[in-house]
């Protein structure tokens, strides 16, 4: 396995002396590997001489222990729209909800190098699997709700964790991927409360995947229970056991979190004493609020990073492993379709130059100028931020499918030619995807795959359509559209897809994307033993056999190329200013800043030196 | 009816000069005489050739593209630059000005046309009808239009129909009660009166005289329109509503790939807003000259 | 007078409901999709069809479109602009905490387009064919041709490149903190009032023009009365009644405006409001805030009717 990523990323990051000294900065996390932390400028000079005077009282090497204190100052792009997602009908703005509320179990971090998946208790102390349908969590004790009324500094207890699932399992959006009440292909049949601290599960079917839904926030949150009695409004209220606490929101404008002193995983964390989050929804000023120090890191949309880094001293560029849900372009299964003949399908891919295609999109050649190498990645179906779950498509164990993953111009035309396609007779389609200003990479990526694919002599018709109006009409398979109906007004070939959330684990990715009857299926009822191989996953409880199963079910869909793996990706980079500690170092997994339970998982473990105490 | 005495002819021609000058003359009478007008016409006229002819003006297309050239500065190969697809910002300006060009003439010409024939209908007869379009029109005015406009376009979805479409529907009516003021006008006028007298029709009435003595209306009116229009498409398009990638549009260039690299590359902030203000600033400096030469009441003031 | 006010009013009723027609009417009929579907989204991965069917009773978006209507319209009447679908909240409270702020940055702007406006606007009319006038005019034609949204970015992506300057990131409401409130909302009210300031240079000087061309102002001025006497007591206070008549035309303007420069400087108000709900096809804060925009521009045609009567000169002399 030497070429496996995950270790060829730890060995790029040792590559840079300082960030080996940052990362031992980080005290209270250990050292798991060498995280890399971006160099601003020249790469002799201690990171801090931007700022001597300020910094005199800590070791520029940064080898204090982690303080409390101090006031993080990040962003939202836009407004948190409810805080109740037993109830919510849409979760844009989520991400908040992890500041508050807590789960049963979470995803752990990796501490100084990426996440490796595996689970954590959160409000769960432990929890045992008595048979493979019943499991028995074990609460934790003394943790209490917010000291207001109704909940009045009340002792958490199994009701509430009891009540949160029948809440969720009646109302929530997400319910049909827990309820088996609602979902006959969902797992849970019931949760009962044996006694005040623990809880058993009961499940329709084994499923050892159950676990990872039940670590997504989404939705299986617990609430008190005086909030699904409706004793305070939950949706306009953040009221939980999380590690911050909300203590004001200004519509439109800010949040503010302060540490929840009683945190159950604390009490030395979290290290900040506040969160204050800026709600800022165009680009333009989000760059400009950084560079001018209104805010210490961004979430991934800050624009012009390597520049930046360079541009203005104190600003320190960082990286974590890439986000969770790759882009792929999604074929059409009607009966005319020409993606039905599987030369096809490779050809489409093969035409794709994917060390290029991170070039235009990433431009990793300007991180190296500000001193940073980007590890470079092919998601396969599975993206590449599913750690030792994903099966890197350029090392010699993905076996010989890996082929049309590679740029072969020569072998796609000749795949094409086999096909019935030539020069006279071009293979053309036409690829939808939703380009707005909202989204513009999903714009660049289109262009550039139509750039590639002239290459091959395939034309692609780029078709942009608005989020709302068009894409939703097209990618709605739910409610009969493409592409298993034939409700869509226009023929049309390839879809440009990017899921818009991040599954907690491998096998719940594939379970939400392979599934024939899936809502967004994006394989159609063309893989029966493809679905097959998925379902099988669920009874798997050794965990090597089922990584390899995993495995074998890309090299299948690669092989097949059940869907074409369009994002080749690098690892997500970000920028924050010198004096906040975590970013880069404490990994969220399965990558982007994004996941709903980010607050909880990560945030605590950041804590500001006295540069940014003011 | 015997239909041997002709109706004269308004003595009053669109350029309110007696009718024995010279087309020629009298474009030459507006150059001299309306220097500022007459450089706003210019650079219309070489941005409209610029936008018509892009496939042959423009050194490259709009999605010509080199990645190995990307976010390059102004050079001898590409004369404003190249934006982040390698594509040159030069080329793809002029396609942009072609885009907005071409669907705010469509939109206004929609606008107007549809404007003339009901200001020109509801004011000839007069009586019910108009009053109801009276009433529709104010009503339609007092509403904000541009927010309506941006509402209309998120729900409907953008695209260049759609755009045109709506565009015009929104802003016909403000000239609809522009030109309903001057057909009451020139109702009045003897050769009106005249014409209906001997009993030409009324379609004929309409058409042979009126529409040729409220046409300096239209056309001014169209010209000023034309620069606001303008400007709304670009908003729309900076807001994220306005013509679908990859059509080049203006307003687009300015937000969305655009704002995130012109901090590298300014060419990409200044080249799009530029072009804008210089349509809509010459669309508007010649919209005044030309409102003083085609209505007499305004002109020498 | 008052009857002309009752006549305007009564106008303004009709105007409205035609204006959330035709927007229900767009979302509901012209709108490619349902809104429940795109509430839904592309992530609601077990498609449940009684999750849609409950969302549309919930928002009463069951049953025939004209009962849907009529529901909406019942509500409105009593003051309840419905709940926004994506987050539960009341419109009508959530539109009451923006809309101090959104009038604030209006009012502020249209005041910065008439300071400016109306010196130069005379000025350029009094100096008619001068140095001072060409400037004038041609300066009034280029703040008109800048579109406002582009002096934005480039006063903040400049701003931020060359001098590492940003704009305030905290907005606070003026009663809270008059300070930080003018220390944020500043640059959008400056950009917004110029935006307009162009329009109504123009407007201005036509009128005074108009004014100046009168016999009265001749007779005054052959009277011998001094030149500053004629333009303020005669020229300006006659140009006045169709000035406010102008600044009430720029409303429209300053209106729209709101929405573009709330998004880009970070002011809390209706018109952000509106486009973050037309992201997510909210359709009863789409409703709302139109009815809103609806309502303030029918009542300051209004305000600038009666105001017209006031002034009025007409009305003046025959009161003497």
């Amino acid at each position: 396995m030497n070429s496996n990523y995950w270790l060829s990323r730890r060995m790029s990051r040792r590559v840079s002396r300082r960030g080996v000294l940052r990362s031992s900065a980080i005290g209270g996390l250990g050292l798991a590997g060498a995280a890399l932390l971006g160099c601003s400028g020249d790469d002799e000079e201690p990171s801090g001489g931007a700022t001597p005077d300020t910094i005199a009282t800590t070791d520029p090497a940064g080898s204090g222990e982690p303080q409390r204190g101090g006031t993080l100052r990040t962003h939202s792009l836009g407004d948190v729209e409810t805080f109740y997602m037993l109830t919510a009908p849409q979760l844009s703005g989520g991400r908040q909800m992890g500041y508050a509320i807590s789960r049963l179990l979470m995803p752990s971090v990796g501490e100084g190098g990426p996440a490796d998946g595996s689970l954590v208790g959160d409000l769960s102390e432990s929890h045992e699997v008595v048979d493979p349908q019943t499991y028995v969590f074990h609460l934790r004790k003394g943790v209490t709700w917010d000291d207001r009324a109704p909940t009045s500094g009340r002792e958490f207890n199994a009701e509430d964790v009891v009540r949160s699932f029948d809440q969720a399992s009646e109302t929530a959006r997400a319910r049909g991927s827990i309820s088996n009440a609602v979902n006959p292909d969902a797992p849970i049949e019931s949760m009962t409360a044996l006694d005040d601290h623990t809880v058993e599960m009961k499940l329709a079917f084994p499923d050892v995947l159950v676990l990872y839904q039940i670590a997504n926030l989404s939705p299986m949150g617990i609430y008190p229970v005086e909030a699904i009695d409706g004793a305070f409004n939950p949706e306009q209220e953040m009221r939980g056991t999380g590690p911050f606490r909300l203590v004001e929101y200004r519509q439109g404008v800010s949040m503010r979190f302060e540490r929840n002193e009683k945190w159950h995983l604390g009490p030395e964390r979290p290290y900040l004493d506040a969160i204050e989050l800026s709600i800022i929804p165009e680009a333009a000023q989000l760059e400009t609020q950084f560079r001018a120090g209104n805010i210490h890191m961004g979430s991934g949309e800050i624009s012009n990073q390597p520049q930046l880094v360079q541009e203005v001293p104190g600003t320190l560029l960082y990286t974590a492993p890439p986000e969770g849900n790759g882009a792929t372009l999604n074929f059409n299964w009607m009966p005319d379709s020409s993606f039905l003949d599987e030369r096809v399908r490779r050809a489409a891919s093969m035409a794709l130059d994917r060390d290029t295609f991170i070039e235009v999109i990433f431009r990793p050649a300007e991180y190296v100028e500000a001193g940073l190498e980007l590890p470079q990645t092919w998601n396969n179906p599975l993206p590449s931020s599913y750690g030792p779950w994903w099966l890197d498509p350029k090392g010699p164990d993905f076996g010989e499918s890996a082929q049309y993953m590679h740029h072969n111009l020569e072998e796609a035309r000749r795949l094409l030619d086999a096909a019935g396609f030539n020069d006279g007779n071009p293979l053309r389609y036409e690829l939808i995807f939703p380009g707005n200003r909202h989204d513009s990479r999903r714009t660049r990526q289109a262009e550039t795959w139509q750039a590639m694919s002239s290459q091959a002599g395939i034309e692609v018709v780029l078709n942009s359509t608005d989020y709302n109006t068009g894409w939703l009409e097209i990618y709605s398979p739910s409610r009969g559209y493409w592409p298993r109906g034939p409700e869509q007004s226009e023929p049309m070939d390839g879809v440009l897809y990017r899921p818009s959330s991040s599954k907690t684990d491998a096998g719940q990715w594939f379970t939400d994307y392979f599934n024939p009857q899936g809502s967004n299926t994006i394989t159609g009822e063309e893989f029966p033993d493809l679905w097959d191989q998925v379902v099988a996953l669920k009874g798997m409880t050794d965990e090597e056999e089922r990584r390899a199963a995993v495995h074998d079910i890309q090299r299948y869909a690669v092989e097949h190329m059940v869907t074409c793996p369009v994002d080749a990706t690098t690892d997500f980079t970000d920028v924050h200013w010198e004096g906040l500690h975590g970013p880069g170092v404490v990994q969220p997994w399965p990558g982007a800043l994004g996941g709903y339970g980010y607050a909880t998982e990560v945030l605590p473990h950041y804590w500001l030196d006295e540069r940014l105490r003011t | 009816m015997s239909g041997a005495t002709t109706v004269r002819e308004p003595a009053v021609r669109l350029d309110g000069l007696p009718r024995t000058r010279s087309a020629w003359g009298s474009f030459v009478r507006f150059a001299t005489r309306k220097p500022l007008g007459f450089a706003g016409l210019c650079i219309l006229v070489a941005m409209g050739l610029a936008a018509a002819f892009a496939p042959i003006v423009a050194p490259y297309g709009y999605d010509e593209f080199d990645f190995a050239r990307a976010l390059e500065g102004p050079s001898r190969d590409f004369f404003l630059g190249t934006d982040h697809l390698g594509r040159d910002v030069f080329s793809r300006a002029i396609w942009g000005t072609r885009v907005s060009l071409g669907v705010s003439l469509a939109a206004v010409f929609l606008a107007q046309a549809a404007a003339a024939s009901v200001a020109i209908v509801s004011g000839f007869y007069g009586g019910w009808v108009d009053k109801i379009v009276q009433r529709l029109v104010d009503i339609w005015i007092a509403l904000p239009t541009l927010v309506i406009l941006i509402t209309l376009i998120a729900i409907v979805g953008p695209g260049v129909k759609s755009m045109i479409l709506i565009v015009a529907a929104t802003i016909a009516p403000n000239y609809a009660r522009l030109i309903r003021s001057v057909v009451l006008q020139v109702r009045e006028e003897p050769y009106v009166e005249a014409a209906q007298a001997i009993g030409v029709s009324n379609t004929r009435v309409m058409l042979r005289y009126i529409l040729p003595n409220v046409a300096h209306v239209i056309i001014y009116s169209a010209t000023v329109a034309l620069g606001a229009v303008i400007l709304i498409v670009a908003s729309l398009g900076f807001l994220g509503y306005g013509l679908p990638p990859p059509q080049p549009d203006l307003g687009a260039m300015l937000s969305g790939d655009g704002l995130e690299f012109m901090r590298r590359q300014s060419m990409l902030a200044i080249v799009p807003g530029v072009a804008i203000t210089l349509i809509v600033f010459s669309f508007n400096i010649f919209g005044d000259a030309l409102r003083d030469a085609l209505d007499p009441r305004l002109r020498g003031r | 007078m008052l009857q002309y006010a009752l006549h305007r009013l009564a106008l303004a009723v009709p105007t409205l409901f035609g204006l959330t027609v035709v927007i229900f009417i767009a979302i509901r009929v012209l709108m490619p999709v349902d809104v429940v579907d795109v509430l839904l989204g592309e992530t609601d991965t077990t498609f449940d069809p009684t999750i849609a069917a409950e969302l549309r009773e919930k928002f009463g978006l069951d049953g025939p479109l004209p009962v849907q209507y009529a529901r909406w319209l019942g509500r409105v009447a009593q003051g309840d602009l419905g709940r926004s679908f994506v987050s539960g909240r009341p419109v009508t409270e959530e539109l009451l905490y923006r809309v101090p702020t959104s009038l604030q940055l209006g009012l502020g702007a249209l005041v910065i387009t008439v300071l400016v406006a109306l010196p130069i606007g005379m000025m350029s009319a009094v100096r008619r064919d001068t140095v001072p006038d060409y400037l004038a005019r041609g300066g009034a034609i280029l703040l008109y041709a800048v579109p406002g949204f582009w002096l934005a970015i480039l006063v903040l992506v400049f701003g931020s490149v060359w001098f590492r300057w940003a704009p305030s990131i905290e907005f606070r409401p003026f009663w809270e903190d008059p300070l930080a409130n003018l220390k944020h909302i500043w640059l959008p009210m400056l950009i917004l009032g110029l935006n307009s300031t162009g329009t109504m240079i123009r407007l201005v000087r036509t009128q005074v023009l108009e004014v100046l061309g009168h016999d009265y102002v001749r007779t005054a001025r052959a009277k011998g009365l001094s030149t500053q006497t004629v333009y303020f007591r005669h020229v300006l206070r006659n140009a006045l009644l169709p000035i406010v008549t102008v600044v009430g035309l720029q409303i429209p303007n300053v209106v729209s405006g709101t929405v573009i420069f709330e998004q880009i400087f970070l002011v809390p108000g209706v018109g952000r409001y509106l486009l973050t709900a037309l992201q997510r096809l909210d359709i009863y804060v789409i409703l709302g805030t139109n009815l809103f925009f609806g309502t303030v521009l029918v009542f300051s045609n209004l305000v600038v009717d009666i105001l017209y009567g006031v002034i009025d000169p007409r009305i003046r002399f025959s009161g003497r």
